[in-house]
């Protein structure tokens, strides 16, 4: 059943979603949905709104107003059924620190209609993780790689992860990604990350969303967004006819403009070929060059920080 | 042997399928040699199994590999032969991009051809 | 039900080192009396507040451990990103520390009971059958006192405004309780009084349990959505209860004569006139009142025991002192004008002291006399004041009667078990007078005549005497017999019954004017009828009941013209108080209780006109 060009069944909805504190504004009308099989990432700098959007999503905080769906469901008021087939993983580690690795399975175990104690014990086995040691006196990895084999132990069919790679040495990083690329692959498990690595996560993202000051600045699918964002460099000699220069890029929807000493450096949204044979064409414009751009160099666009985030 | 390119432009499914193609018309992939499965070029990547798998699948329905069930994925014996006027086709275009970048980035033939001939000596083998 | 399990688990496995400090704790009780040479109590007191200390300690500080902190920073969100749903967290700590708090009192308490030491837990209470309810309420304690923690510590946890709202709200409530309980004195309402405090502190209990399921419902990750679920459940539902504990005690205290009825009740009719007072339990509570036979109207009055409100003669005013909590401090003399229909009770400037054990009003109303202390005094009730206050002692087994005779002048009897003392005080002169004695009798039942002229005193024969000076003018019956029993009709003449077959009939110097014999329905088939004369509704004519049985009872009239006596209801029996004087042909005549005493009926003896005031009759 369709409606409105998203299908019901989605397994996110998020809809008008507004979270405010007093008067500070966390989320502003944030509207997205996460279609079955995507990997959907949120990028968004500290402060953007994506832990309270996080937390509304998974009815865990009531919005100000608007609503997320989780299988259709208001996730506010049919959570507990929700939480049976989502995995979450927190930003912060939250499992209780007395309990160890083992005994955190045992009570997952009891909780949830499924739960494969022996898979999750071959998980935390490849991790490497000591079954009898409190979840407290773990490393900030190994944390991390619990929370995960915990969040993956009742093959739910819906991921969050709240920046899952945080704090991570390369090392936890690779093992985290592994994990999840074997769940897509054995069970094309639907995925919603907010993350700050954006390099890692670039290969595995099928669509992209982007937070900036509690609005949703940018939602669309991967392979779109890298087709249109291009950076042109140039030269720009004023000559008898061209006294100025100004908008030679309208057509190309700039987002950030630099200019340097040898010319102009800037990053556009809405690049195409024929556009750009116009564009070389202009008086003063000199050694024009495009080159397509990583992820993480859009989001800078975008979400307008000079300064890269932790990778 | 492959590689995924952030900046390159062009789709991951798309360099996967490319990079494919060129390790197998190298010789680099002999025919009925055996292919990463989905899921471990995918950890290797660090790219979505399904992106990996539309390569796979595109490069099947081409001809390019085979899959037999339950043993994996394979390079096709005979790979198709292209057809002279395909291979001139796609040679020729591809020429023609070279040739408006050089000018563009304003090199004379002669620097051009130079750069061809040892990404020719680079890429065009393992 | 698994979730509430696994969560009652993990936080058993958590913290079960309390369970530990228990065990090493029932040695100190064992061990503590040995060491300082105390007596074998002492370990009983010793292993019971050791283990009151750790129940309460350890549900006290789990309630602001468990759950507050982890909203406050988020972890709560491990078990909400989990099929738990918020009622599995919330009864399973307060199941879990419950679990910790008992076993640890068990286990500090049990060894020392075992090793001997007495249980003290019954001499907390003064009824030995409250100590198990004592139990309970300890053991249902410790989950509200968790509940009452954690609710407190949110309030404070989340540091917002809310908390000064809270204190006003709770503050509010508590004065509404208190506002309610007040309603319902010890002194008259002891039981619903506690019924309403349990009430109101288990429904309190109740309340902070919800509120802090609430808390975790709609609080979540977020501390202040939590402190304001919290606050708005528990304030609802406080509220509720304050009103309901208002209602109760309006319920308890609005209780009308038809409530009264409905129990055993007991009525003393104005010597003429409608009224009547009307005395006995409704809704839990004593109730008196003043009614209105005519119209139905009732006047409850905070009376004490047996001392009621006083009628007149007249029946136009009503006097009484109310009771108090605290003892009997002075209290000032209502008053109520019963011809009244608009009238309120006034507090008259008129101070009583303690509750007099006499109060009597004059005829019509306007003088009063107490005795309380050994002081006799009279009052005037128009202009408010003491006239007169004379010392009357008396002895232990000796009471005070009386009545006025005269405007201003109180005739005083000194009942005791051999004599009759007659005293008068007169406010005109101001003089108490002593008039004579009457000696030589025994028991204390005497009645005298509306003018005070004659007294009958019963016992041990029954002597007609003259109600002034004491000097005897006729010996009625000269030996004691249970069967006879003497009333005074309005004007003098004196009515007897004797060996239960007869009636005879006096004037009043005691001849004997006429004899009735009793017929056979009446006297009953082992002899042991009761006769209770009523009040003469007609000259001439008066009604008396039967009693064979409390199944058994027959209204008689009885005419002195022709000697003829008929039966004329079955069932009613006249009411009848002790020293009531009903006037010739009053309401108080016609007035009758109803079969098994259940009701109040107005009946015309004459007529056969008949209507039920209040209660059933069958």
């Amino acid at each position: 059943m369709e409606e409105g060009g998203q299908a019901v069944s989605d397994p996110i909805r998020i809809e008008a979603l507004t979270v405010r504190y007093g008067r500070a504004v966390a989320c502003a009308d944030v509207s997205l949905a996460v279609e079955t099989g995507a990997v959907y990432a949120m990028l968004g700098r500290n402060g953007a709104g994506k832990s309270s959007l996080v937390r509304c999503l998974l009815g865990q905080q009531k919005p100000t107003s608007g609503r997320a769906l989780l299988f259709g469901s208001d996730s506010w008021t049919t959570r507990r059924a929700a939480m049976e087939r989502t995995g979450v993983t927190p930003e912060e580690p939250d499992a209780p620190p007395a309990m160890t690795p083992r005994e955190l399975s045992d009570f997952c175990r009891r909780v949830y209609p499924r739960w494969d104690s022996s898979a999750v014990a071959a998980r935390l086995d490849r991790f490497g993780i000591p079954p009898k040691t409190p979840f407290g006196r773990l490393s900030r990895g190994q944390k991390a790689q619990v929370q995960l084999a915990l969040a993956l132990g009742h093959s739910p069919e819906l991921l969050v992860l709240d920046d899952p790679t945080l704090g991570l040495d390369a090392v936890a990083r690779r093992s985290l990604y592994d994990e999840i690329v074997g769940e897509l692959a054995d069970r094309g498990t639907t995925v919603f990350l907010t993350t700050h690595d954006l390099s890692g996560f670039e290969g595995l993202a099928t669509r992209v969303g982007i937070l900036k000051e509690g609005r949703l600045v940018l939602d669309e699918p991967l392979e779109t967004l890298k087709s249109r964002f291009r950076r042109i460099r140039y030269g720009n000699r004023l000559t008898e006819t061209r006294t100025a220069f100004g908008t030679e890029l309208d057509a190309f929807d700039a987002v950030r403009v630099l200019v340097r000493g040898w010319g102009i450096d800037a990053v556009v949204s809405n690049f195409d070929e024929a556009a750009f044979e116009r564009f070389r064409a202009i008086d003063g414009v000199e050694n024009a060059a495009v080159e397509a751009l990583p992820l993480e160099e859009i989001f800078l666009a975008v979400a307008g920080e000079e300064k890269g985030d932790a990778a | 042997m492959l590689r995924v390119d952030p900046k390159d432009p062009a789709p991951i499914w798309s360099q996967i399928e490319e990079g494919v193609r060129r390790l197998v018309a190298s010789g680099a992939l002999k025919p009925g040699a055996v292919v990463p499965s989905v899921r471990d070029l995918a950890r290797d990547l660090k790219v979505n199994p399904a992106t990996v798998a539309k390569a796979y699948q595109r490069l099947t329905e081409a001809g390019v590999l085979v899959v037999r069930r339950g043993d994996g994925t394979y390079v096709a014996e005979a790979p198709p032969a292209m057809s002279r006027a395909e291979r001139s086709k796609i040679l020729r275009e591809a020429a023609t991009r070279y040739a408006s970048l050089a000018a563009t980035l304003g090199v004379d033939e002669a620097e051009a051809a130079d750069a061809l001939a040892s990404a020719w000596k680079k890429g065009g083998k393992p | 039900m698994t979730a509430f399990v696994a969560i009652v688990r993990r936080e058993l496995r958590e913290r079960w080192q309390v369970l530990v400090a228990a065990g090493v704790a029932a040695f100190i009780p064992i061990v503590l009396p040995a060491l300082r040479r105390l007596p074998a109590e002492a370990r009983g007191w010793t292993s019971l507040l050791i283990a009151l200390v750790f129940a309460l300690g350890i549900a006290a500080s789990l309630g602001a451990a468990s759950l507050v902190p982890r909203i406050a920073n988020r972890r709560i969100a491990f078990d909400l990103a989990r099929p738990v749903s918020a009622g599995a967290i919330w009864t399973g700590n307060v199941t879990a520390a419950a679990i910790l708090a008992l076993a640890a009192a068990a286990i500090v308490w049990i060894p020392s009971h075992l090793a001997g030491s007495p249980t003290v837990w019954s001499e907390l209470f003064e009824d030995p059958s409250l100590s198990r309810i004592g139990i309970l309420a300890a053991v249902a304690g410790v989950p509200v006192l968790f509940a009452v923690v954690h609710g407190v510590s949110l309030m404070f946890r989340s540091r917002s405004a809310r908390l000064a709202l809270d204190a006003v709200v709770g503050a509010a409530c508590v004065l509404g309780v208190s506002a309610a309980v007040s309603r319902l004195p010890e002194f008259l309402a002891a039981g619903p009084r506690i019924l309403c405090l349990s009430g109101v502190g288990v429904a309190a209990g109740v309340a902070f349990l919800v509120a802090g399921h609430a808390s975790v419902a709609q609080g979540r990750t977020d501390i202040h959505a939590a402190h304001s679920a919290l606050s708005t459940a528990l304030w609802t539902t406080l509220a509720a209860v304050v009103a309901a504990a208002h209602l109760y005690a309006t319920w308890v205290m609005s209780a009308g004569p038809s409530a009264i009825a409905a129990h055993g009740f007991w009525v003393r009719p104005a010597d003429a006139g409608p009224w009547v007072e009307i005395s006995g339990r409704a809704r839990g509570a004593a109730a008196t009142g003043l009614y209105d036979t005519a119209t139905g109207r009732f006047e409850r009055t905070r009376t004490v025991d047996w001392r009621g409100p006083t009628l007149s003669g007249n029946g136009k005013l009503a006097a009484w002192v109310e009771g108090g909590d605290r003892g009997a401090p002075a209290h000032p003399l209502r008053v109520r004008s019963l011809d009244d229909p608009g009238a309120k009770p006034i507090a008259t400037r008129l101070l009583i002291e303690g509750y007099p054990a006499l109060l009597e009003l004059s005829d019509d109303g306007s003088r009063l006399a107490t005795w309380h202390r050994g002081v006799l005094s009279v009052h005037d009730l128009v202009a408010q004041r003491t006239l007169v206050s004379a010392s009357v002692p008396i002895g232990e087994q000796e009471e005070i009667r009386g009545l006025f005779v005269g405007p201003d002048v109180f005739r005083a009897y000194r009942v005791g078990d051999r004599s009759i003392d007659i005293l008068q005080l007169d406010a005109g002169t101001r003089k108490l007078e002593r008039l004579g004695r009457i000696e030589g009798v025994a028991g204390r039942y005497f009645m005298t005549d509306a003018s005070g002229s004659r007294l009958v005193k019963v016992g041990p024969g029954i002597g007609l005497y003259d109600g002034a000076n004491g000097a005897l003018l006729a010996t009625l019956a000269d030996s004691p017999s249970r069967y006879r029993w003497p009333w005074m009709l309005p004007d003098g003449r004196i009515v007897m019954t004797d060996d239960a077959s007869r009636l005879r009939v006096f004037d009043r110097d005691g001849r004997e004017q006429s004899t009735l014999t009793l017929p056979p329905e009446c006297i009953g088939a082992t002899a042991v009828s009761r006769v209770q004369i009523g009040g003469e509704v007609a000259p001439d004519r008066f009604a008396f009941g039967c009693t064979r049985d409390a199944s058994h009872r027959t209204l008689w009239l009885a005419d002195l013209r022709d000697g003829s006596i008929r039966k004329v209801a079955d069932g009613l029996s006249p009411v009848w108080a002790f020293g009531a004087r009903p006037a010739l042909g009053s309401d108080a005549a016609k007035l009758f209780y109803g079969p098994d005493q259940r009701s109040l009926v107005r009946f015309d003896p004459l007529t056969g006109e008949r209507r039920v005031l209040l209660g059933r009759t069958p």
